[in-house]
């Protein structure tokens, strides 16, 4: 019997659309004043009940819409559920978007120790991984360049050779895997894979139905914000397969 | 309460990213300006100059050190308004990162203000010289100089907090507030002294913290006045409920910016 790490219980997240755009005090004080504030609601994601235990690598599927993203955010705490309670174990490393909080005047230096803030970690552990954050990103002396001169690609592997050197308990993969010329992508697959491999709990979201086949061993799918199955990986991946190839 | 001491532990964890983020505020400020951190000493200087040559034949035959009392309000007012426009924007200029890591919000708001509380403290020097170079007579009441400092910094953080989580939902906040500065910065009787103001308008002064804040400065270092207990309660009791009534508001509102930004 596995050890749960992530909890979620009757989880929905219900967005809120302005029929109009109403954001001045002005307009919204008139509005209000004459009942016309009309909302239109969007659940995003509806009764969501799901465990994950420690050690299993979870992959999830869904179309675009489907509410995958929305899932990710709220189990690393980006988005409040409206109902339900999402309750997590252990260090949460997101890798949901690389460069959080990169600031374009800052220099690669000074945002790796920004970005780290960010993320969370202590600038003790910033500055002993510094060396190892530079080599993996190969920039060398761009370092000290303010990342406004980098190019996107510079940006990409500074963004993700921060973001590796966690230690997590529960690893959040959002389709981060392709930045990079082959060479750079081949050691992120790589770095990637040692992660995995090290044992923790994975929450792996991609268009590629052969990468989430190789990395997890359970799929969770998602359809218009609710969970339509959860199951052994192969299964799940065929059925979605059949389902969309027509 | 169980969340008092939940808020301290939270801002204890995230001191590190606190720091970077005030850090970055001030190295930003300056970086490409030739002057840099001089700009912080020579602005509040050159301000204080004008006013008096301008307003000396007027005021300053019935204020004693006028160039130290025109300093004193000037750069307490000058904290309190970028400190707390700083504050109002700073959730919307975060927006890419609050999409993005889950990071508690209240730190832009407050980092902002901090960021602005030490480029403030940085020129106070000039205040301090300009006390020296017009022969203030040093008085023991200069002691509790810091009090209105840290009653104008929790007023600030209040106001701040308040602002930024209005400013999420309604953009025309920015324009309304520059209007509410203006009157703040017309009854903080910055370069003129307050009992010209006619009896049935000295309310106006009363109600505005800044004010207040500014004369507990003025009667500390210039006039050498003892403490008034009854007005420091008064303020002291006005910038914590600020903060409260701040801190509240964002706090209810916080888990919604994300859908508005």
């Amino acid at each position: 019997m596995g050890v749960p790490v992530i909890e979620i219980k009757d989880v929905s997240v219900r967005f809120t659309l302005n029929k109009e755009k109403v954001d001045n005090l002005k307009e919204y004080v008139i509005k209000a004043l004459r009942k016309e504030l009309h909302y239109q609601e969007f659940w995003a994601l509806k009764d969501i009940n799901l465990v994950i235990n420690k050690g299993e690598r979870i992959g999830i599927l869904g179309l675009n819409g489907a509410g995958k993203s929305v899932l990710l955010k709220v189990i690393s705490g980006i988005y409040k559920p409206t109902t339900g309670t999402v309750k997590t174990t252990g260090r949460i490393a997101p890798l949901i978007e690389l460069g959080a909080g990169f600031d374009p005047n800052y220099t690669g230096r000074e945002n790796i120790f920004l970005n780290g803030a960010v993320l969370g970690y202590p600038r003790s552990y910033l500055a002993e991984k510094f060396n190892e954050i530079v080599e993996f990103s190969e920039l060398g002396e761009f370092i000290d360049v303010p990342l406004k001169n980098y190019s996107s690609g510079m940006r990409a592997r500074l963004g993700f050779s921060i973001a590796t050197i966690v230690e997590p308990d529960i690893l959040i993969i959002d389709e981060v895997l392709s930045v990079g010329d082959m060479k750079f992508r081949k050691k992120s697959e790589e770095k990637m894979m040692s992660l995995i491999n090290s044992g923790v709990t994975v929450l792996f979201v991609s268009h590629s139905l052969e990468q989430v086949k190789r990395v997890c061993d359970k799929a969770v799918w998602l359809e218009k914000g609710r969970i339509k199955k959860i199951g052994d990986i192969q299964e799940i991946c065929s059925e979605y397969e059949a389902k969309y190839k027509e | 309460m169980g969340s008092f001491s939940s808020f301290f532990d939270n801002i204890l964890k995230h001191r590190y990213l606190m720091y970077e983020l005030v850090v970055r505020d001030i190295k930003l400020k300056y970086r490409r300006s030739v002057l840099g951190l001089f700009w912080s000493l020579l602005q509040p200087l050159f301000l204080m100059i004008v006013l008096v040559l301008i307003f000396s034949n007027l005021f300053g035959r019935d204020i004693p050190h006028f160039a130290v009392y025109i300093l004193a309000g000037k750069l307490m007012y000058d904290f309190f308004a970028t400190s707390t426009k700083a504050a109002m924007r700073s959730i919307r200029n975060s927006a890419a990162l609050i999409r993005k890591v889950s990071v508690p919000k209240w730190i832009f708001p407050v980092s902002s203000v901090l960021s602005n509380f030490v480029t403030f403290l940085i020129s106070l020097v000039i205040l301090a010289i300009t006390m020296i170079v017009s022969r203030v007579p040093p008085s023991i009441t200069m002691l509790y100089f810091a009090l209105p400092l840290i009653y104008i910094f929790i007023f600030s953080i209040g106001v701040g907090l308040l602002l930024s989580a209005l400013s999420v939902f309604f953009r025309d906040i920015e324009h309304l507030y520059d209007i509410v500065l203006l009157i703040v910065m017309y009854t903080t009787a910055i370069f003129y002294p307050a009992d010209i103001v006619p009896e049935r308008f000295q309310f106006v002064l009363q109600i505005n913290p800044i004010f207040q804040f500014v004369t507990v400065l003025r009667d500390s270092i210039i006039f050498g006045q003892p403490l008034d207990v009854r007005l420091n309660a008064i303020c002291l009791a006005v910038s914590v409920l600020t903060l409260v009534i701040g801190s509240v508001f964002f706090h209810r509102k916080k888990d919604q910016f994300i859908f508005h930004i």
